[in-house]
């Protein structure tokens, strides 16, 4: 059956990067991108970082920097771009899309890449206006108009965007202090050594970080607008809640339409839901994974968004289906620190400390039954590069001892490695 | 007068535009939307995905690269030749006016 209508429901990092790589690949017929955001559509690691930075430090909106394609590029490719508008309902006997503004689109297939939606607090209404997340432009524009230096912000939650943007916002003049009920922060996605680092940088810079500490009510302060109580009874008074406990797939049309969820849209390995003609990709789906123990994953990373909207561009445009395969990637920044990630640490992973941390410059390698699983370094892009390549090449993941042999030089050990596999084939030959 | 850039495509179509001095020529092509460029990084050195081919005329006269570009430019997603950068690390200049950059078919 010859495909002419594509439907991608999202226009974030996968849904545009879907619509790209349909026509790269010489997909003719329609694509509609449907996204709820009223922006042209946008990158999100910035809104925490360069984005919050140039608002409140004053400098002014970043222009054309965010934007994850030129404005022109939509009609240059034939995307149909609605936006600021929503998809309500799909009907999957009927093969159409509803949307917000009563528009019925047809599909031969459908991409959800809706992305995922931030936990929220449900605060009290008198101070639910200075209570903040940070997932879309509107969140940091929003964030920026309430703090300025002098300002205290609570952080709510000590995962990444919390911390970045503490980060931020401490070096602008602003007294930050987090907060987090789990007895450690940065604990997700993260090996304990470089969660222990990058706290150190933030105490070492004056951010307070209090652990086991539950928030038990928000409500109005005496001296500052808003107060935080933890179920011990201590408080903190503040000018500004930024909350970043997490978010949560947004999975609602899939359920609504009978497609299976489960923390995630579920889809097959070649990114396919239960329904065959229905694709899902990004924050929004889990997949199966050997990476993971549990055997599927739910990854929230630009990478991840990206290379799935590649392969099922590719899998449409092309009409072949294959297995979807990628190393996961992900970074972060705190105080000037880029933080590179390539591979899955879990918990339990052995740890070994590859050059000097006390100087700048290190990486943690992880090891899982023997064999290397992730890579995280501090400012050395080569090794992250480097473990990309040598991460991808599932059949010969080095072990410690195969990497201590070489120092654990990770360029070295991959261009070792290559040598020998070529000496190899010549030699069967 | 801003110093104005080039960029070819790789179907030969050419954008012309007129930037700041100080911007690099990443961020040249960003914020006046052409096409062909990721910098998934924001401009630190760290992705490759800000590659460009500069012209002939021009590899001399470009500022030199740094330990950490070399390193980054064994990453990119087309084939490093000699007049290969990353558009990240090229600061325009008033020097620069005239520079004229090819883009490669991929970045990622
Ligand atoms: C502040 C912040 C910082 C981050 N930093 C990093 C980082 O440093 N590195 C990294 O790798 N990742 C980072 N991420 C994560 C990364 O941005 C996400 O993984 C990525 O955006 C996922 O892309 P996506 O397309 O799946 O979802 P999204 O980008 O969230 O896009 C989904 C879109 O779908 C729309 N949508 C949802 N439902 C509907 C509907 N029914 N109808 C129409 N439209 C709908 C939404 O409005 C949204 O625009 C960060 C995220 C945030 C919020
Ligand atoms: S933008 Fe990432 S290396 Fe240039």
């Amino acid at each position: 059956m010859s495909v002419d209508d594509v439907v991608i429901v999202g226009a974030g990092h996968a849904g545009v990067q879907t619509a790209v790589t349909l026509r790269k690949r010489g997909f003719e017929g329609r694509i509609s991108l449907v996204g709820a955001d009223d922006e042209v559509p946008y990158q999100r690691p910035p809104l925490s970082k360069t984005y919050l930075e140039a608002l409140v430090g004053g400098e002014g909106a970043l222009g054309g920097l965010l934007d994850l394609q030129p404005e022109s590029a939509y009609e240059k490719l034939r995307v149909h771009l609605l936006r600021g508008r929503e998809v309500t309902a799909l009907d999957r006997d009927r093969r159409l899309v509803h949307t917000s503004d009563g528009e019925e689109l047809r599909y031969d297939k459908l991409v959800l890449a809706t992305g995922a939606r931030p936990r929220t607090l449900d605060p009290p209404e008198e101070v639910s206006d200075r209570v903040v997340h940070l997932r879309t432009k509107s969140d940091t524009e929003r964030l920026a108009r309430l703090v300025g230096p002098g300002a205290k912000v609570a952080v709510l939650g000590g995962g990444f965007i919390g911390l970045e943007a503490a980060s931020v916002l401490s070096r602008l003049g602003v007294e930050v202090q987090v907060f987090d009920n789990a007895p450690r922060v940065l604990n997700r996605g993260l090996s304990t050594r470089m969660a222990d680092h990058l706290v150190e940088q933030h105490r070492r810079n004056g951010v307070s970080i209090h652990t086991d500490w539950s928030l038990e009510r928000v409500t109005t302060g005496e001296h500052r607008p808003v107060a935080l109580f933890s179920d011990r009874g201590d408080g903190y008074e503040c000018d500004l809640v930024l909350t970043g406990i997490g978010v949560l797939p947004e999975t609602g049309l899939a359920r609504a339409a009978g497609l299976t969820v489960d923390d995630g849209v579920v889809v097959d390995g070649s990114l396919r839901t239960s329904d065959g003609d229905i694709y899902a990709i990004g924050d929004c789906a889990r997949f199966p994974s050997d990476r993971s123990t549990g055997g599927s994953l739910r990854l929230e990373s630009v990478q991840n968004a990206t290379e799935q909207a590649k392969h099922v561009g590719n899998a449409i445009a092309t009409g072949q289906d294959g297995e979807y395969e990628s190393v996961p990637t992900f970074w972060t920044e705190h105080w000037g620190l880029r933080v590179q990630m390539a591979g899955i640490v879990e918990p339990g992973d052995e740890l070994v400390v590859s050059g000097e941390p006390d100087e700048g410059a290190f990486s943690v390698l992880a090891f899982r039954h023997g064999r290397l699983v992730a890579v995280e370094s501090v400012d050395r892009p080569i090794d992250h590069l480097s473990a990309r390549r040598i991460l991808g090449d599932r059949e010969n993941l080095p072990s410690a001892r195969d990497l201590d042999a070489y120092e654990y030089d990770l360029t070295a050990w991959s261009k070792r490695s290559r040598e020998s596999s070529v000496r190899e084939v010549v030699g069967r030959t | 007068m801003q110093p104005r850039i080039t960029f070819v495509h790789p179907d030969g179509t050419r954008d012309d535009v007129d930037v700041a001095p100080g911007r690099s020529v990443m961020e040249a092509a960003k914020i006046n939307q052409v096409d062909g460029i990721v910098a998934e990084c924001g401009g630190n050195a760290m992705c490759a995905t800000c590659h460009v081919y500069v012209a002939d005329e021009w590899t001399e006269r470009l500022p030199e690269i740094s330990m950490v570009e070399e390193s980054m430019l064994e990453f990119t997603a087309c084939e490093r030749t000699d007049a290969s950068r990353l558009s990240c690390q090229i600061e325009v200049t008033e020097e620069l006016d005239g520079l004229v950059v090819e883009l490669p078919e991929e970045q990622l």
